[in-house]
């Protein structure tokens, strides 16, 4: 299985995370927070759309809100072959950090 | 509150360009994103703050987006460019026609652009143009009114002396007799010999390659020559300082200017010191209309206000005369660019432009693209049925509509530009053909400035869009389905609007037919009326005659094929003298301006002009010489008699010397002018001092003989200056030449939008019959026969020529008359040249139709049926 980006990961987490409200904006808001960067609303999109493709995630749009101005929402959900993607991902990462020595990790 | 609901949305113009930018279909929920976004960060950080975001957001995504598409679309348009020359290859001749009836169509706008735009460059060239203006002079006596280029000769000086607006005034007057000019060796007649002060040179823009133009014109008898004269008597020679002699006399060259330009209503080829001319001509005279005045205002001047101050000035300075006169003068300012076109007056310099021609020609101009647009589109939409299956795997591939779209579009701007090229080819190689056609001398170097180059390239991508836009529309709209199935009723629709521009191009072709016939006509007409004279085989010589005029002609007499002579101040067609005249000893002391023509005893007779009362002038009584006058019949009604012989023994006074005479005759009206204008009051008088042209009346046998005898007898008696001469008709009928060209260009116009319309017609006529080849197969096996065939396929496209008749009829009846009211004299409207063009259209159209209908009905059916 191919390995997903980093910012990849980070949206799949964010999306597990909200569970049934995993649109764009508090997408964007939770990974701000915990990184502390600025992200564009662009810069979520284009990966959100990367992994629809891939068929990590699935799409549906929900109601519209006024504060949207009667727009609708996306709404994203975690598929299965997401789940297995992220946890892939993990699992690559733990094995590559095994045998590093533990004065590197903690500097 | 209003006021929070409207910051609380984002900026409405930001999400418009960003609805545009985001891909068609998807930016409903981004919107929705950024609009809530937009509203937590205005919660946060305030309105101010979240409104830059948002902008900024926008301002961002563009050149990403502009990137992409350009990328994708430098992919695509390679492509269409690639399909487009396998079309151009595969279709050769059907590109071919495309291209060159477009290029046709294009060359014909760009000529007629050059030459409109020619005649609306007059007199733009000079420095501070807007505030140069000519004044004009409207003269006023009892009911007759007079308006003309020419002023009296002392307003320039008033105005000078008197009006602080004005930073310089110019006053010229033109020679209007003949100006032999000298230089050891070389003589030659100049055409323009001006006589003018050094004002002129601050007024217009007269560049000077020597000399001084502050001083040029101080002294007597200095003259300032063009290039073009310089080269003629000097060569490479500097001819400042040198000598020349003009009229006889030696003149000084005090300077060289660059030749008169053409967009000049101006002409120039000498320019004489006025200075000295006060001893021979009476500069103080009100009542001479003798010079043209200009004047630049200083800046900032309202034009208006300066008008108002001058209107009446002669007033001020000459309110006896004018009383005497009972004349009354207003005078008047034209903006000098508009003299050529829209000014008329009479003594006008040269002849002015018409801005009904220049109206004409545009129209003529936009109607011959006109029609070859519609043959461009008539083609591509007749070949739709080729390009459907294409157009229905594309669909298939996935292609957009708006695609498609472009791709034909692509297509047609590119093959509108490569026509543009062949069209400029076209206008290099016709430019000659076309300075003949309108007399005037377009260079190629004024193709290519870049003022017309961008317009050109404009102009194709507005052409291309233009024809090209309805096929696009057309081909895009075909369902996939439908397409690939097969093409049944895929172009009705197109066949309909193929028709209604087949009707419009044929509708424009009568039109300009039935036009150009009837200018024809016109000038048929204009040089074949009687002009109340006998304007035929006479032989007109310059001559400076003097008191030796009666013997003269009888030099002349006594050759067998000369059969009169005469003499005369001028020749009818030529210029007349505008002398005030005036009835004496009357109650009432009309007043009134009229032509004064001075004439030997004999012109009479000689000219054949019929006397309706009185006598002619009597070569044994010598009270005639100057004591006596003629008048046309014009000139007595002018006068208020009912009958002509209440005229006879009147005593009438004439401004031109002073004196008084009698008239002894009145002669029915003859045209001594063009038939554009009605004929004028006229005054035919005995003056022998003022001859300068001798008027021979020859046989048409040995013409060459008579020619010779007159030359050589010419010489043997010293008539002074060189030989030169014309015949009477010929030089009449140059009233007529604008007329003529005119024609000319219509013809040649005519027969090309003809030749376009057929082209696009024979393209059409070959894809209906290729359409229709399997029923025309059938046809024939039923037993239908090669005409009956013919005549199916002609009839359709006949009933649609027929409608373009009905349809061309009332226009041109309506434009026609128009331009016919600009004659005084003028033919009648006829119906058969209506019928005549209508029936060449149809003939015309048979031909190209007939041919193309011949070849798929002699078909054999066996092929035909085969075809597929």
């Amino acid at each position: 299985m191919k390995l997903i980006t980093r910012a990849e990961e980070l949206i799949l987490l964010a999306v597990w995370k909200l569970g049934g409200n995993a649109y764009c904006v508090p997408i964007r808001a939770q990974i701000s927070e915990i990184t502390g960067e600025n992200w564009s609303l662009g810069s979520i999109y284009m990966p959100l759309d990367r992994l629809v493709k891939k068929g990590y995630l699935l799409s549906y749009l929900s109601d519209s809100t006024p504060e949207r101005g009667g727009r609708h929402k996306r709404i994203y959900k975690l598929t299965d072959i997401g789940v297995k993607a992220l946890l892939h991902v993990r699992q690559v990462q733990a094995e590559m950090w095994r045998d590093v020595p533990e004065s590197f990790r903690k500097a | 509150m209003k006021q929070f609901k409207r910051l609380d949305h984002p900026p409405r113009f930001a999400e418009c360009i960003l609805r545009m930018i985001l891909p068609d279909g998807g930016w409903d929920t981004p919107l929705g994103d950024f609009e809530e976004l937009y509203k937590n960060i205005s919660m946060e950080k305030g309105y101010i703050f979240a409104r830059f975001w948002y902008w900024s957001q926008v301002v961002k995504l563009i050149p990403v987006k502009i990137v992409n598409s350009l990328y994708w679309r430098k992919i695509m348009i390679s492509n269409y460019l690639k399909m487009a020359l396998r079309n151009f290859r595969r279709h050769k001749i059907y590109s071919f026609i495309n291209i060159m009836g477009l290029a046709i169509g294009m060359a014909c706008c760009i000529l007629v652009f050059l030459y409109v735009n020619h005649e609306l460059s007059y007199d733009k060239y000079h420095m501070d143009g807007d505030r140069i203006y000519r004044i004009a002079q409207n003269i006023r006596k009892d009911v007759a009114e007079l308006d003309t280029a020419r002023v009296a000769t002392p307003l320039i000086p008033a105005v000078r002396e008197s009006i602080l607006e004005v930073e310089s005034a110019a006053r010229f007057q033109l020679a209007t007799w003949d100006s032999l000019v000298e230089r050891g060796e070389k003589k030659y007649y100049e055409d323009w010999v001006m006589i003018a002060e050094n004002d002129l040179f601050d007024v217009f823009t007269i560049p000077f390659l020597r000399g001084n133009p502050e001083k040029a014109l101080d002294r007597p008898r200095t003259v300032v020559i063009t290039e073009r004269v310089a080269q003629r008597y000097f060569g490479q020679d500097d001819p400042v300082g040198q000598t020349l002699r003009l009229w006889g006399n030696q003149v000084e060259v005090t300077g060289v200017i660059s030749d008169c330009p053409k967009n000049t209503h101006l002409k120039y080829d000498i320019i004489i010191s006025l200075n000295g001319f006060e001893r021979i001509w009476n500069l103080d005279n009100w009542g001479w209309t003798g010079f043209y005045a200009y004047v630049k205002l200083r800046p900032n001047v309202e034009p208006k206000n300066f008008e108002d101050k001058i209107r009446h000035i002669a007033d001020i300075y000459a309110k006896k005369k004018l009383e005497e006169w009972r004349e009354d003068f207003t005078f008047y300012l034209q903006p000098i660019s508009s003299i050529h076109l829209r000014s008329n007056l009479v003594l006008e310099i040269g002849s002015s432009g018409n801005p009904r021609d220049i109206y004409i020609f545009s129209v003529i101009g936009i109607l011959i693209l006109l029609i070859s647009c519609i043959n461009f589109t008539n083609l591509a939409t007749a070949r739709s049925t080729d390009r459907a299956k294409e157009v229905g795997v594309r669909k298939v591939m996935g292609a957009h509509r708006s695609q498609l779209t472009r791709q034909f579009l692509l297509e047609s701007i590119l093959a509108s530009f490569v026509s543009l090229m062949a069209s400029v080819i076209i206008v290099v190689l016709a430019l000659p053909y076309f300075n003949m056609l309108t007399g005037h001398s377009f260079e190629r170097y004024q193709l290519f400035n870049p003022k017309i180059i961008l317009m050109l390239l404009g102009f194709s991508v507005f052409i291309g869009v233009m024809a090209g836009s309805y096929p696009a529309f057309l081909l895009s709209r075909f369902m996939t389905v439908r397409v690939l199935k097969g093409l049944k009723g895929l172009t009705s629709k197109g066949n309909l609007m193929r028709k209604v521009l087949v009707v419009a191009q044929f509708s424009i072709t009568i039109l300009m037919a039935i036009g150009t016939l009837s200018v024809y006509k016109q000038i048929g007409f204009m040089k074949n009326k009687h002009l109340g004279f006998d304007k035929h085989q006479k032989l007109i010589i310059p001559t400076d005659m003097s008191d030796r005029y009666e013997s003269i002609k009888n030099e002349f007499l006594n050759y067998p094929t000369i059969t009169g002579a005469t003499a005369c101040w001028n020749v009818p067609g030529r210029l007349t003298n505008l002398i005030e005249a005036r009835l004496v000893g009357e109650i009432e002391e009309k007043t009134q301006s009229m032509n004064f023509y001075y004439v030997d005893s004999d012109f009479i007779p000689e000219y054949k002009i019929e006397i309706i009362a009185g006598r002619s002038f009597q070569k044994d009584i010598q009270t005639d010489i100057e004591g006596t006058f003629i008048l046309n019949k014009t000139a007595y009604e002018a006068f208020g008699f009912s009958f002509p012989e209440e005229a006879i023994g009147k005593k009438m006074y004439e401004g031109g010397s002073g004196g008084i005479g009698t008239i002894i005759g009145v002669t029915e009206d003859f045209h001594y002018k063009g038939l554009q204008t009605k004929v004028e009051p006229l005054v035919l008088q005995w003056r022998p001092d003022y001859f300068s042209y001798l008027s021979l009346t020859v046989k048409t046998e040995n013409l060459s003989g008579t020619l010779s005898f007159v030359r050589k007898k010419w010489n043997e008696l010293q008539l002074g200056g060189l030989f030169s001469y014309f015949f009477l008709d010929e030089d009449f009928n140059r009233h007529y030449q604008s007329e003529e060209s005119l024609g000319r260009l219509y013809a040649a116009l005519t027969a090309l939008a003809i030749f376009l319309s057929c082209l696009g017609l024979a393209g059409l006529s070959s894809f209906t019959a290729e359409q229709r080849t399997k029923e025309i197969g059938i046809r024939k096996i039923l037993g239908a026969s090669v005409p009956n065939i013919l005549i199916l396929l002609v009839s359709e496209f006949m009933k649609w020529v027929m409608v373009a008749c009905v349809i061309a009829w009332p226009a041109a009846y309506f434009i026609i008359n128009r331009w016919l009211q600009g004659f005084a004299y003028r033919t009648s409207l006829s119906f058969w040249l209506f019928g005549l063009s209508a029936a060449f259209a149809l003939f015309v159209a048979i031909l190209t139709v007939g041919y193309q209908s011949l070849k798929a009905a002699v078909a054999n059916p066996v092929d035909s049926l085969r075809y597929e």
